[in-house]
Order: structure tokens, then C-alpha cells, then sequence
């Protein structure tokens, strides 16, 4: 009986220790990978930043004013004058550009000349 | 004698002692002192074993100057931007080139190798260090990627990098004065950069926190479109004008947040070299002048304000008054009696000592006071001037003073004084950063009455439309404002062909949103036309800054009825 139990603790020793070094060695892997994660995500950030900043550099509005004087000549860009701003509700309605189709009576002169009556 | 005899010699004496006796010692007792003894051997030998497992897995220590020097250039700083979002600096990686010269096993080929790479080295230098046997040496810092690439490639033992961070400035000049700069060890030296350390951020760095982390950008209140359109056409009037130096600022009238602030000849943040050239310096903070006859203003706001003087009032500018042995006179005088608003309008000398003095002179003193002229004014930007004020507030003085003569304050606090009297009436301290209405009434202070605040917005579009100030007018913004020439002293006399003009403005004036002031020093008569005075360079500077940035600024023109052509094609 006594030896049955020795042989079964034996065994589960050696298996737990299996399990143990296994997991150890996944807990080492999954470190190893976040911190090369941890390195990619610093890497990305430090490449927005450089991109943001050139972003930045190329839209300077003392660039481009210089750009599109430069060009200017294919462009055809002109500055904005007062009175080109106005507001949405200043805006004159847009005038119905529907012209009778088939001539201007193109009813026979017959519906519409006279009230309908109900 | 006897007594020795019998003892003998003193070893004699001892073995003669009888020994103490013990029990007999048992077997067991002896193993377990051996054990005893064997476990504390090998509990010494373990402690030796293991330490030298311990020294051999550790990394050499790194000598105490390369750690301090990885201390300092880890700094990061938080990035600057507008009040958009448009990044006005930033940091980014660089590499800076140092050496272990103890590592370094041929100095030849490496002072060789690195000349090859970096011609512009100093390879004396470089062997000197190099031999010194230290344990650190910079050798260049703030290398580009390609230069950091040859070097690396050369393979050379005992050359290193340490990645840097390196403070750079996208917009250059455009905003260099209200950013500031940093020295290479990313600290600030002016600009808000110095403001934001001084703050908070060498604290941080000093405790270790800012080390390396992404740090929560900081919002200025400055507009990069408005300021670079500032710059822009401070440059073209200095161009046009040939004058030696321009300011300009747009300030917010109902926060006090300064929108664009610009100073020529001004200099790249990015080129450290310019930044303490002292030309360069911020005149729009840290110079101060005698800002002419845009000081009328506030002579006129305190006649009025103090109930003695009313719109309506005239007074007699026939004649010059004579005071204290000097004369003061009208540039271009009307000789006769003046009212209030041609006062303003026609910018009169005698009118407006005349109206210091129905006000009283300590009245004068209180009131300019109150705006926040006679102290150094307060902002964020660590270049703050002192006001230069006369020794003796005496009646002559006081009528210097009333047309803007005898005091030299900075054209920022003028701005901000010309802020209160178009605003309502309330002075707000100028600032850098965005301000929550909650802030702006918390410090507001009432300088002078609703009414006077109106009776100034008038006087302002009254100079525009039919004053001195005609050129700055933008059809739509209801642009008004003072101008000044100032004639500069020369050793301490005021010579006459050198001016200093500008022009305080305000629009759209029937409710002020910002106020634009712009100061040109000693421009020139432009070609084909005679004269030079603020009327003809600093208002239609004023003028073309106004028309380009108050669509930006989201100021919409307003045209009275009929008078706005409307062009639509449908």
C-alpha cells in the first residue's frame, strides 16, 4: 500500500514539476512577447510623433502661402474677399429652373385655365 | 625565595594546575559540532558562490557620468499647441554620439573613423578625450539618422548612442516668441517653454517622473493662422516701409487671450544660436516705448470717465500752451476751438493736455494706474519690461503724458488697456493660455463706466471713418482705432525724421471681439509717396491683418442694408 502511495506521489511530483517548468516557460515566452509588444507600441508612438510633427511642418501656413504663390500661375487662387462670406440663411432661395416641358402649353390649353371645382 | 621554589617557573605552575575536568564528552556530541562546523563552511561557501553568480549575471555599472548625462537628455517636454490643436513644438528622437574612452581600443582609428563621418568634428579635441581613460565623453550631440547609421556601421568598439529627445519647433519663427526656446539639454530658456519648467516641469524632472513618458500636451491660446498672417504682413509692411523693426498683436477683447503675438526681427526656436541675438529680442513684452498720440486714448477714456469733460465739451487749441519752458504745439493744428471727438480725431496735442488738465493731473495718475500702466506688467512669457516713468509727476509731465510722451510702456499693456476701454469697461490680465468665461469674470476688474466704454468705441469708428485711421478700414468688420506717431528721442533729443508710428484698433467695433495693435519702427516714406506717419504704414498694416484673419477668427462682416453686393450663380 505504502509503496502504491510512494509511486503515485513520485509521479505527481514529476508531473507537477513538468506542468511548473511549462508554465514557467509560457510565462517566459508571453513576457519575452509583451515586451516586445511593449517595444513595437513604443516604436508606433515614436513615429506618430515624427509624423505629426513633419505633418505639421508641411501644412505651416507660411509654406503654403509660399507654395501657392509659387504656383500660383496654375493654380489660379485668389484671397477671400469680404464680401464672398456670407451666412447659409443670406442666401437668396434658389429660383425653380423647371421650363414646361413640350412647349409652353403643353396641356392643349385645357387643365389648369380653369378652377377646380370639388 | 622559598615562595619561588616551590611554584617554579609560571608554565610550571600551569601544567602543575589540575586540569578542570569535564564529563566524559559522548560521540554524538562530537558529530553534531562537526556538522555544526561543516554547515557553517558551506553556508560561507554558498554566500561566496552565489555572489559570484550574482556579480557575473549583472551588468557593468555604468560610470556615474553617463548616468547622469542619460538623466538629463531622457527629458521629455510636453508638446505645445495652438488653440486648434496645430503642434507649435514637439519632441523628437535624435541620437547623440558618446564615448567609453576606457573601452576604446585604437584611438587613431577611431578619432579616424568618427572624422570620416562627422568632417566637421574637432579630431583634437575628440583624441584628447578619448585618451582622457574616462568613463564617459560626449562626443556630438543630436546626430542625424544617416550620420547615426555611418557610425554605426564603422563598428567601432566603445563608441555608443543615447537616444535624445530634441525639442522641435514645425512653424520656425512664425510663433518663436510666444513658444520660446529650449538649450540642448531640452530645458527652457525663454517663451512659454521657460514658463511651463519654471511651473511644473522641472520639478517633475528633478523627482524623475518626466523621464520618458508621453506627457499630456499643453494648449496656448495663440491662433497659428492668425499669428503666421500677422508675421506675415508685419514682414510686408517692414518691406514696404524699410522699416527696422515691427510688432504686432491681436489680442482677444473679451478674455484677454492673446491671439497672435509678433516681434520683428524675430528668430528660428530651432537655431539656438539666434535666440539671445538682441535685436531679436520681444519687443512686444519686453521692450518699452513712448507709444505717441495712441495714448490720446486714454486720456480721453479718463476725462470722460471722471465726469469732468463730456462729449459735448470743445476746448481752445488756438493757441500752444507753454509750460515749464517748453512749448506744446499740434502737428498738424486746426487753430481753432476743438470738441471732443475732433480732439480724437484730429489727434490734437493742446486739446488733450487741455483735458488732462480740466481732469487733474493725480486723477491722471490714478486712472493710468488703474489701467495698469505705472508697474511691470504681469504674463506668462518670463520677458516682462518695466514701465519707464518720469521721475516727477509734475504738470509738464502730465501733459507729456496725456499724448503719450515722457512714459514708455510696453505695446502689450497698451493693447490690453485699449481692451478694457472697448470691452465694457473691464481690464482682464493678458494671457497665453485658453480662459474659461468662468476665469474671465472671476478677474475682470471694472476700470471705467459702460457708457465711457461706448463713448470710446465711437470715438475709435469715428477716427476710422473720418480720421487719421482711414486706411485701416475692412468694409464689413466695422474696424475703428487711434493713431500714433511718436517722433524717437536721439540722444535725448526728439528728432523729427525718425518715427515711431502705430496704430490701436479694435473691431468689429459696434461689439469688440480683439484688438489689434501694430507698431512699425522708423519706416520710411513709401515710394511715390510723401510722408510716413501711422496713418499711412501702421493703419492699412492694421487693416490687411484685419481683413485676412477675422474670417479665420470667425467674425462675421456685417454689411448694413444695400450696401453688400451679393454675387450668386446658381
Amino acid at each position: 500500500m505504502g509503496r502504491y502511495l510512494n509511486i503515485l506521489f513520485v509521479l505527481a511530483v514529476v508531473i507537477g514539476a513538468a506542468a511548473v517548468y511549462d508554465m514557467k516557460l509560457a510565462a517566459k515566452k508571453s513576457a519575452s512577447r509583451v515586451a516586445e509588444l511593449q517595444q513595437q507600441i513604443d516604436e508606433e508612438r515614436e513615429s506618430i510623433r515624427m509624423l505629426k510633427a513633419e505633418w505639421s511642418a508641411l501644412n505651416q501656413p507660411e509654406r503654403l502661402q509660399h507654395l501657392v504663390e509659387r504656383y500660383n500661375s496654375y493654380l489660379q487662387l485668389q484671397p477671400l474677399e469680404v464680401d464672398q462670406i456670407i451666412s447659409p440663411e443670406d442666401l437668396p432661395v434658389r429660383p425653380v429652373q423647371l421650363k414646361p416641358v413640350g412647349g409652353s402649353d403643353p396641356m392643349g390649353g385645357y387643365a389648369g385655365t380653369s378652377q377646380v371645382i370639388r | 625565595m622559598a615562595i619561588t621554589h616551590d611554584t617554579g617557573s609560571i608554565l610550571q605552575v600551569r601544567r602543575a594546575k589540575p586540569r578542570p575536568v569535564h564529563g566524559s564528552v559522548s560521540s554524538s556530541a562530537v558529530k553534531s559540532r562537526v556538522y555544526l562546523a561543516m554547515m557553517a563552511f558551506a553556508f560561507v561557501y554558498l554566500m561566496i558562490g552565489g555572489r559570484l553568480v550574482l556579480l557575473a549575471e549583472m551588468d557593468e555599472t555604468q560610470s556615474p557620468a553617463l548616468m547622469s548625462a542619460q538623466d538629463s537628455v531622457a527629458a521629455s517636454r510636453p508638446d505645445l499647441l495652438d488653440r486648434n490643436g496645430e503642434i507649435l513644438a514637439t519632441d523628437i528622437k535624435t541620437a547623440s554620439l558618446y564615448a567609453e574612452p576606457r573601452r576604446v581600443q585604437d584611438v587613431d582609428e577611431t578619432v579616424e573613423g568618427l572624422t570620416s563621418v562627422l568632417p566637421d568634428l574637432d579630431a583634437a579635441m575628440v583624441r584628447r578625450r578619448l585618451e582622457s581613460r574616462a568613463g564617459f565623453a560626449w562626443l556630438k550631440r543630436e546626430l542625424t539618422p544617416d550620420q547615426a547609421n555611418q557610425i554605426h556601421n564603422l563598428g567601432l568598439p566603445g563608441i555608443k548612442f543615447l537616444p535624445e529627445n530634441k525639442r522641435f519647433y514645425p512653424g520656425g519663427p512664425t510663433a518663436g516668441h510666444i513658444v520660446g526656446s529650449v538649450n540642448v539639454d531640452n530645458q527652457g530658456l525663454t517663451g512659454i517653454e521657460k514658463y511651463i519648467d519654471d511651473e511644473w516641469l522641472a520639478d517633475l524632472q528633478k523627482f524623475g517622473f518626466a523621464s520618458d513618458r508621453p506627457m499630456e500636451p499643453v494648449r496656448l491660446s495663440v491662433d497659428l493662422r492668425v499669428q503666421h498672417v500677422v508675421r506675415d504682413e508685419l514682414v510686408k509692411a517692414m518691406e514696404r516701409y524699410q522699416a527696422i523693426a515691427a510688432i504686432g498683436i491681436v489680442l482677444d477683447a473679451k478674455t484677454g487671450e492673446v491671439v497672435a503675438m509678433s516681434s520683428l526681427p524675430d528668430y528660428d526656436p530651432n537655431d539656438r544660436s539666434e535666440a539671445l541675438d538682441k535685436n531679436r529680442l520681444n519687443r512686444a513684452t519686453g521692450g518699452v516705448y513712448e507709444m505717441g498720440s495712441v495714448f490720446k486714448t486714454f486720456t480721453a477714456a479718463m476725462a470722460l470717465d471722471s465726469g469732468k469733460v463730456s462729449i459735448n465739451d470743445s476746448f481752445d487749441a488756438s493757441r500752444p500752451i507753454r509750460a515749464g519752458g517748453r512749448t506744446i504745439n499740434d502737428f498738424h493744428g486746426k487753430n481753432r476751438i476743438l470738441s471732443v471727438p475732433e480732439i480724437f480725431i484730429y489727434s490734437s496735442n493742446i486739446g488733450t493736455a487741455k483735458m488732462m488738465l480740466a481732469t487733474g493731473i493725480d486723477k491722471q495718475q490714478e486712472f493710468l494706474g488703474r489701467l495698469g500702466f505705472l508697474e511691470r506688467p504681469h504674463t506668462e512669457l518670463p520677458e516682462n519690461a518695466a514701465p519707464l516713468l518720469p521721475p516727477k509727476w509734475s504738470e509738464l509731465a502730465a501733459m507729456t503724458i496725456s499724448f503719450g510722451h515722457g512714459i514708455s510702456v510696453t505695446p502689450m499693456q497698451t493693447a490690453v488697456a485699449a481692451a478694457a476701454l472697448v470691452n465694457g469697461g473691464t481690464l482682464l490680465p493678458p494671457t497665453f493660455f485658453p480662459r474659461s468665461s468662468d476665469k474671465v469674470k472671476a478677474l475682470g476688474k471694472r476700470v471705467v463706466s459702460e457708457e465711457t466704454s461706448r463713448i470710446m468705441r465711437y470715438l475709435f469708428r469715428l477716427n476710422v471713418l473720418s480720421g487719421s485711421g482711414r486706411n485701416a478700414d475692412v468694409p464689413g468688420y466695422t474696424v475703428g482705432g487711434k493713431t500714433g506717431t511718436a517722433e524717437k528721442v536721439e540722444n535725448g533729443v526728439y528728432v523729427s525724421n525718425k518715427r515711431r508710428n502705430s496704430f490701436l484698433s479694435a473691431f468689429p467695433m459696434d461689439d469688440p471681439r480683439y484688438v489689434v495693435l501694430v507698431v512699425v519702427d522708423e519706416p520710411k516714406p513709401e515710394k511715390g509717396k510723401y510722408g510716413a506717419t501711422a496713418g499711412l504704414n501702421a493703419a492699412p498694416t492694421v487693416g490687411a491683418i484685419i481683413r485676412r484673419a477675422a474670417p479665420m477668427l470667425g467674425v462675421m462682416p456685417r454689411f448694413s442694408d444695400g450696401e453688400q453686393p451679393i454675387e450668386i450663380n446658381y
